[in-house]
């Protein structure tokens, strides 16, 4: 994995994908890239192609054409299996919502990330010594500072907590790139701004890239750059919003 | 591969659906004790029925069915329908063919054990198992009218000693009514165990038997008693006997002296040959086997069908969470072996449950068992048990495999995008 | 364990016959001398002369039905059917061979040249009591009767398979 500074961390070309049953291609993108430490704002309104981009960066889709490099790695090159580690070791994922698995505690949630994936594991181990340390070093960053919720079960936080939990998860172990899909649409307006402000001075902390997501156009200012996706996207380029909606 | 991880998940998993796991896991843990019994208690019936009796050429009764005389004569289940004469039993057992002869008499109780009139021949020539003779315990056989020995269960249940004093009671049910107390009898011996009817019984001479019945010739109490005492002048030589056994000197006379017995124009009576009897009798009992294990199977197969949709139903609700492990990572194969192993650990764990309950099953019903002849040791529970219960487990893997195929195939499928 | 029986089956008919060839077939007619004719009234008279009616018979010579000397230390393979004389829950080791089923029950029992008392050389695990065998083994014909032995027609170290039609 080349870490020089001038090679873009994340480079797409030409990307198409349509879904199996499909009749018309869902993505279309000619260009996309993304540099190192780089935070990024997708703005996508329902429709735009978003969820499905999303996994086609994390090499859960496979694109039908195009090339995906991640870290130099042509990921829409690479096998089931490598596209599953390579997930594992580089990328970190924030949901919008149930972020956590519900019969896990909190500290078994955010060290799950390191049991797929051993280069994690290290770097986490490095930063803290034990994984729970680093854990909760993570967690306290994002202030939650009480010990004792490391071993709460799931249930017993807030929706605030459970996102910001999530953020932990992502970020443990530095994976080079966290992307983060309508992170703070559950969240009510004050703890918005305040979990994305969290969420991007970690990720600055750790030298990791986001990818955020959102409909939500007052969160762009945080951002080094803002991507239109209805623009990006030649597949939903053209169409009047109605159909965008229907084109999926 | 993080197997141990995916199993750790899967146990996690489990733990939090705690009220459908327990009663998932006790359906499993019933149906297999269910199938661990119905199989042992068949092949321990089996065994503990041929090892009742060895090395017995013919079993002779009044003429009835072949199965009917070997249960009343051997098992002590059931009654004969008429006596032998006296005579005739001697006749028969005179003959140079016959090396030995047992002759037995049975109509009594005593605290729900039976009674047997026999001789010493009986202590001398019986053989049970892999031809073992009976053994005493303590004491030895009898010699005097109102002497008897008692059998290894006898003793254990009602906690006699030797010189302790029994009545026996008329019939096979002891009531108090019915009893012969004035002709107490004392204990001489107490035989080791055999894990046969024969710890179950209680043994007097035939004199002995005679000397109780002295006074009942007319079915029941005569108002003139005979002392003890008294009867002890009295003739006290059998005038007939319920059944006997046989031993010859050449095997190969059996079948001429069955035909001689069942000809015999004196008197009507069976001859049969101890082997044969028996397998007459796991024929008949045969169907019935058969039907109690495919019951218990069909049982065991229920137990899946509801562990199955127990998962299948969990499944939905899962969709999420391995949308999430797949975002970390985890490998479609990994999620089917995540759904899959939860039917594998319902199925190790419930067996082992199954099992257990078994063995504490076993142990408990003990006595229960010794009454109808069944000995089913702890031992019992063998290899054959533990091919069995891997059968169970090899099943439930493959019943394992439906929800964890579809939760492969909707992990592919689904993607990021998760319809909640 | 219907499939336990199955493969006890199969590896008994493939295992004796690698060594079928040393063992002879005989009928159960070449254990009759030639010359002797069975005699009905034989086990008529049974209990000391005295037959069932109460008359007093004649008893013949000999105690047993004769038997072919010629047949002593022979290997012989010999088809028939099973009594269990020596069995425990799981096997049978010793047992009559009998040249037909119900030799004890509805016609006159078979004279003794025409019973075999079979020794095997491993107890079998029982199976179906009432199916037809080959026994194969040394043949012992004996005439007079010792302490140990008894007269008449026996075979030790003998292997059993199922008889196919």
């Amino acid at each position: 994995m080349s870490t020089d500074t001038n090679t873009p961390l994340l480079s797409v070309e030409n990307l198409r994908f349509r879904w199996p049953s499909g009749q018309r291609d869902v993505i279309e993108i000619p260009e996309l890239s993304i540099q190192q430490g780089e935070r990024v704002f997708i703005k996508g309104e329902s429709g735009s192609g978003k969820t499905t981009l999303l996994s086609l960066l994390g090499g859960i889709n496979l694109p039908d054409s195009g090339t995906i490099k991640l870290i130099g790695t042509d990921i829409a090159q690479l096998k089931q299996s490598h596209r599953d580690q390579f997930r594992a070791d580089h990328i970190g994922f924030v949901f919008q919502l149930f972020n956590l698995i519900p019969y896990l505690s909190v500290l078994e949630n955010i060290t799950l990330a390191c049991a797929f994936s051993k280069c994690r594991k290290a770097k986490a181990l490095a930063k803290s010594g034990t994984l729970e340390d680093e854990a909760y070093r993570l967690l306290s960053h994002l202030q939650l500072q009480d010990r004792r919720l490391l071993a709460k079960p799931v249930s017993d936080l807030s929706v605030g907590q459970q996102q910001r939990v999530a953020a932990a998860r992502a970020l443990i172990g530095s994976p080079e790139l966290i992307i983060a899909d309508e992170p703070t649409s559950a969240l009510d307006a004050d703890t918005r701004e305040h979990f994305l402000s969290l969420l991007l001075s970690e990720c600055e902390y750790s030298g990791s890239s986001v990818l955020f997501v959102s409909h939500d156009p007052s969160l762009e200012n945080s951002f080094d750059r803002s991507i239109y996706l209805s623009a990006l996207n030649r597949a939903v380029v053209g169409l009047p919003a109605d159909q965008q909606e229907s084109a999926l | 591969m993080n197997l141990l991880l995916l199993l750790k998940l899967t146990f996690k998993s489990i733990l939090n659906r705690k009220f459908t796991s327990y009663l998932t896991l006790f359906s499993i843990c019933i149906s297999v004790f269910l199938l661990l019994g119905v199989d042992t208690v068949r092949k321990e019936a089996k065994h503990s029925f041929t090892n009742t009796i060895s090395g017995t050429d013919l079993l002779v009764g009044a003429r009835s069915g072949s199965v009917q005389l070997l249960l009343y004569s051997v098992f002590r289940i059931g009654n004969a329908t008429n006596n032998i004469g006296w005579d005739s039993y001697q006749k028969i057992s005179a003959h140079r063919s016959v090396a030995w002869s047992i002759p037995i008499s049975l109509g009594d109780s005593h605290k729900g054990f039976r009674v047997m009139g026999t001789t010493e021949a009986y202590f001398k020539h019986y053989r049970f198992a892999d031809e073992q003779a009976l053994g005493f315990k303590a004491g030895k056989a009898f010699s005097a009218v109102y002497d008897t020995v008692i059998g290894a269960e006898v003793a254990e249940k009602l906690g006699y000693q030797l010189g302790d004093e029994l009545t026996l009671a008329h019939g096979v049910y002891d009531t108090d009514f019915a009893r012969h107390d004035d002709k107490p009898f004392v204990l001489t011996g107490i035989l080791a165990r055999t894990g046969t009817p024969v710890d179950r019984t209680i043994h007097i001479s035939l004199q002995g038997i005679e000397a109780l019945h002295i006074d009942w010739k007319t079915g029941t109490r005569s108002r003139e008693t005979v002392s003890a005492q008294n009867a002890l002048k009295l003739e006290l030589q059998p005038t007939q006997i319920t059944a006997f056994m046989l031993g010859l000197n050449s095997k190969m006379d059996i079948f001429r002296v069955q035909r001689a017995i069942n000809s015999y124009k004196k008197e009507p009576m069976l001859a049969v040959l101890p082997g044969l009897a028996l397998g007459e009798l796991w024929q008949l009992i045969d169907v019935a086997e058969k039907a109690l294990l495919v019951i218990a199977v069909f049982v065991l197969l229920n137990s899946f069908v509801g562990l199955l949709t127990v998962i299948l139903t969990s499944l939905n609700e899962r969709r999420r969470e391995i949308a999430i492990l797949r975002s970390l990572g985890c490998r479609p194969i990994q999620i089917f072996i995540l759904l899959a192993s939860e039917s594998l650990l319902f199925a190790i764990v419930g067996c082992f449950l199954g099992a257990l309950l078994f063995l504490i099953a076993t142990v408990l019903s003990h006595s229960i068992l010794q009454e109808y002849g069944l000995h089913i040791p702890l031992s019992s529970f063998g290899s054959e048990q533990l091919v069995l219960i891997a059968a169970v487990i090899g099943v439930s893997f493959l019943v394992g495999s439906i929800p964890g195929y579809r939760a492969y195939k909707q992990s592919l499928a689904d993607g990021m995008s998760i319809k909640l | 364990m219907h499939t336990l029986r199955i493969l006890l089956l199969l590896m008994l008919t493939i295992s004796p016959m690698a060594n079928s060839d040393e063992y002879k077939e005989v009928t159960w007619d070449d254990l009759m001398p030639e010359s002797w004719v069975p005699s009905v009234t034989e086990d008529q008279a049974f209990f000391e002369g005295e037959t069932f009616d109460g008359t007093v018979v004649e008893l013949p010579k000999t105690e047993f039905s004769p038997i072919v000397n010629t047949l002593d230390k022979q290997k012989l393979k010999l088809p028939g059917y099973m009594i269990p004389i020596k069995f425990n829950a799981s096997s049978v080791s010793e047992f009559l061979l009998v040249p037909y089923v119900g030799a004890c029950v509805h016609t006159p029992p078979p004279p003794e040249n025409q019973i075999v008392y079979v020794s095997l050389k491993k107890p079998l695990v029982t199976q179906d009591l009432w199916a037809p065998v080959w026994v194969s083994g040394t043949m012992k014909a004996q005439l007079s009767m010792t302490k140990y032995a008894t007269a008449g027609y026996h075979m030790t170290e003998a292997v059993m398979e199922v008889y196919e039609y």
